[in-house]
């Protein structure tokens, strides 16, 4: 690793700078000013985002040591740090005063460990990553607001957590037994694909599936979520509902691009029976919910039961747009990440009396004091349920015509399309839910009557968000073609055969998951 | 009185491994302690792997925290030893030191500080204990049954005597980037359990 090489990685280098100096400038007189380290923060999201879009999509001649930087590398660092942008607002006013130092720049240190995910080439690099999105988000539930239930809620996610990095360590440990190497290029090239696939590697893809499973929220290993979504302050709640949970899937494409996505029977069932379990599990338990960020939180779990669909599909070569499912994943996590956070930003824009907003019934004639906010809420809200004119609705299109376009060839077509069917049953029943919370604002005559939070900041989330979702039905195109080209390494399949996939100008590049660079380097 | 068997047993235990050292260190001078894969090797195979087993046993089935610490304690230090018979000196002097040493030590003071009584007791329900006794049988018969039959490969090295110098190069050239976010999560950590754990401002 040379010195010219750090460039490659400069949104890292920024964040981690960024994050350092906040912790600095926290417990400085300048860092007491209102308002100066939530535009720091701001600052540092928005340098890092410059950087990444100056550096544009890594060509993967990048000679890291534990990184290959490829065009996920590129879409993840954007979305992350854009998403976060939005995440910086959200949060610019809610910790005490003086721990907002501390508070913001752990929300760097945590988009640090999504950025490093996505680029990870050795499983050191990735359970570290892994490990650095997790550990920001314990303290930060705990930090959110001055109230017993965020202790609570900190520590039973802070034990769970622990548990899952257990899981995930076990289960790389067995993978760097089977393979002998830590680099995931090597690790594929050892492991091979489909039925070669011996059970020391199995063993190790269940358990990191079961350690990345907490990450991602998806059954069995959801319970946290509700409680811990409760007893979080709603800003850290929005960051809680994207962060892990597209570190999780990222990893997760990782990790079944080594296995070649050519799955044995045993996994493919498993994730097959994650995905029903998640989707079917979320969703009926929302239904019962009063609480409406403990409604958020399985809807959030329903989610990832529809993410998982997709990622059982797997990357697909050209059979038009809508059949890859890395794609329809990666599409999908961009708009799950916005409309999520326009929920959350909505409910921290407004209090009731000196309280967070907890019941549905608390939003009871919102409409009706606030008609604004109260449809950007419904936008926010119709997209998750997956109803046009919103991107929740391209999104599910995305995900579930991939199941249902497989083709017959596919060994496991039917499968795929009663999984499809499962997930639009459970659409259905969702709408449910979502509705209720609809109908409350704007049919239920007012109860009490709201305040707005202080600070515009999440007003601001809120109808970005919302202009989001609408402007993402209209014009899908650029996000889909971004997702397209990030979903390409994977696509290729270059990690277990070792072939590199074409460059503009006709001549090989090294694949970008599988890092040749990286492989060189360490043969 | 658990605790002064624990900590005689584990000078026991680090004698033949510290006496193991010396033979890795003296492996250019012909003396050699152990003959990897010989009848002693295997000896202190088992030995200290049933010990290690045994004492993992003893921390689940034990009530009392310090009980537990102290099951624990021998659980770490066997696995130590596991390490020094691999030859894996580094890793096993780090083992002693960070968990034995640290970890545990920590442990003490962290039931010393915050318990009102240090005899703690765990009473799990029944349902509980049967819930996971049932999930341990499971992963037992699961886990075992596939590495038995699992092909492990030949050995990557069977030459003892991976320095602590490759070690610290290999972690600042090609770990770098590891290391250096290990760094970064210890930090923050530090960060997070000063707050979590300072007193509440008036």
């Amino acid at each position: 690793m040379t010195f010219a090489a750090l460039g490659h990685i400069l949104p890292e280098l920024i964040l981690l700078v960024g994050a350092c100096a906040l912790l600095v400038l926290g417990v400085t007189r300048v860092g007491r000013a209102p308002g100066a380290l939530a535009g720091a923060t701001c600052g540092v999201c928005a340098a890092a985002l410059a950087a990444t879009l100056w550096a544009g999509i890594p060509d993967g001649t990048a000679e890291l040591s534990g990184l290959a930087l490829s065009a996920m590398t590129f879409y993840v660092r954007w979305l992350t740090l854009l998403v976060g942008l939005l995440l910086v607002l959200l949060n610019g006013r809610q910790a005490d005063p003086a721990e907002q130092g501390e508070y913001l720049s752990l929300l760097l240190f945590t988009m640090l460990g999504v950025l490093l995910t996505a680029s990870a080439s050795d499983v050191v690099v990735l359970f570290f990553a892994i490990e650095l999105v997790s550990v920001p988000t314990y303290v930060l539930a705990a930090l959110s607001r001055r109230d017993a239930r965020a202790s609570e809620a900190a520590v039973k996610y802070f034990f769970l957590g622990a548990l899952s990095a257990a899981l995930l360590a076990y289960g790389l440990g067995f993978l760097y037994g089977a393979a002998g190497s830590t680099s995931l290029s090597a690790m594929a090239r050892a492991i091979g694909s489909g039925a070669e696939v011996g059970g020391l590697a199995l063993i190790g893809l269940l358990l990191v599936f079961g350690g990345l499973s907490f990450k991602i929220a998806a059954v069995p290993f959801h319970a946290y979520a509700a409680d811990v979504y409760e007893g979080a302050a709603a800003p850290v709640t929005a960051l809680l509902g994207f962060i892990p949970k597209f570190a999780g899937f990222v990893a997760l494409i990782r990790v079944l691009d080594v296995f070649g996505w050519a799955m044995s029977p045993g996994v493919f069932w498993l994730i097959w029976a994650t995905a029903a379990l998640t989707m079917t599990v979320g969703n009926i338990l929302g239904l019962i919910q009063k609480n409406v960020k403990r409604m958020l939180a399985y809807s959030s779990i329903a989610h990832s039961g529809y993410m998982l669909v997709a990622l059982l599909v797997g990357p697909r070569l050209g059979e038009g747009p809508m059949s890859n499912g890395v794609t329809a994943l990666l599409f999908y996590m961009a708009v799950y990440g916005v409309m999520n956070l326009g929920a959350f930003a909505a409910l921290s824009s407004f209090r009731r009396g000196e309280d967070e907003v907890e019941l549905v019934e608390d939003l009871s004639g919102l409409a009706r004091s606030q008609p604004g906010a109260a449809l950007a809420l419904c936008v926010c809200l119709f997209s998750l349920m997956g109803f046009p004119p919103t991107a929740g609705f391209l999104g599910k299109v995305y995900i579930f015509s991939g199941a249902f376009s497989v083709g017959a060839d596919h060994a496991y077509a039917g499968a795929l399309a009663v999984l499809a069917v499962i997930g639009v049953l459970n659409s259905a029943v969702a709408a449910a839910y979502y509705l209720r919370v609809a109908a409350v604002c704007w049919v239920n005559p007012e109860r009490e009557r709201l305040a707005p939070a202080s600070g515009m900041s999440g007003r601001l989330g809120l109808t970005i968000a919302a202009v989001a979702m609408i402007a993402l039905f209209v014009s899908p195109q650029a996000l889909l073609s971004r997702a397209r080209t990030a979903s390409e390494p994977v696509l290729s399949g270059s990690v277990v055969k070792g072939v590199s996939r074409l460059g503009l100008d006709g001549a090989s590049v090294p694949s970008g998951i599988s890092a040749e660079g990286y492989a060189a380097l360490s043969e | 009185m658990s605790l002064q068997v624990g900590i005689l047993w584990l000078c026991v235990t680090a004698l033949p491994a510290l006496a193991h050292e010396e033979a890795a260190s003296g492996v250019g001078t012909g003396v050699v302690y152990a003959v990897p894969g010989g009848w002693f090797e295997a000896v202190m195979f088992y030995v200290f792997a049933g010990t290690a087993v045994l004492s993992a046993i003893g921390v689940c089935v034990s009530r009392s925290v310090v009980r537990m610490a102290t099951w624990l304690f021998f659980a770490l230090g066997a696995i130590s030893v596991l390490y020094f018979l691999l030859a894996a000196t580094f890793i096993a002097a780090i083992q002693l030191i960070v968990y034995v040493g640290g970890v545990l030590i920590l442990l003490i003071f962290g039931v010393m500080l915050t318990s009102q009584s240090p005899w703690v007791r765990f009473t799990p329900s029944r349902l509980n204990l049967a819930v996971a006794g049932l999930i341990c049988v499971g992963l037992l018969v699961c886990l075992s049954s596939i590495l038995l039959e699992a092909d492990f490969g030949a050995p990557l090295s069977t030459t003892p005597g991976v320095t602590v110098e490759a070690i610290g190069r290999r972690m600042l050239t090609h770990y770098l980037v590891p290391f250096e976010i290990a760094g970064v999560l210890l930090m923050i950590v530090m960060v997070g359990a000063a707050h979590l754990a300072r007193q509440e401002k008036q």
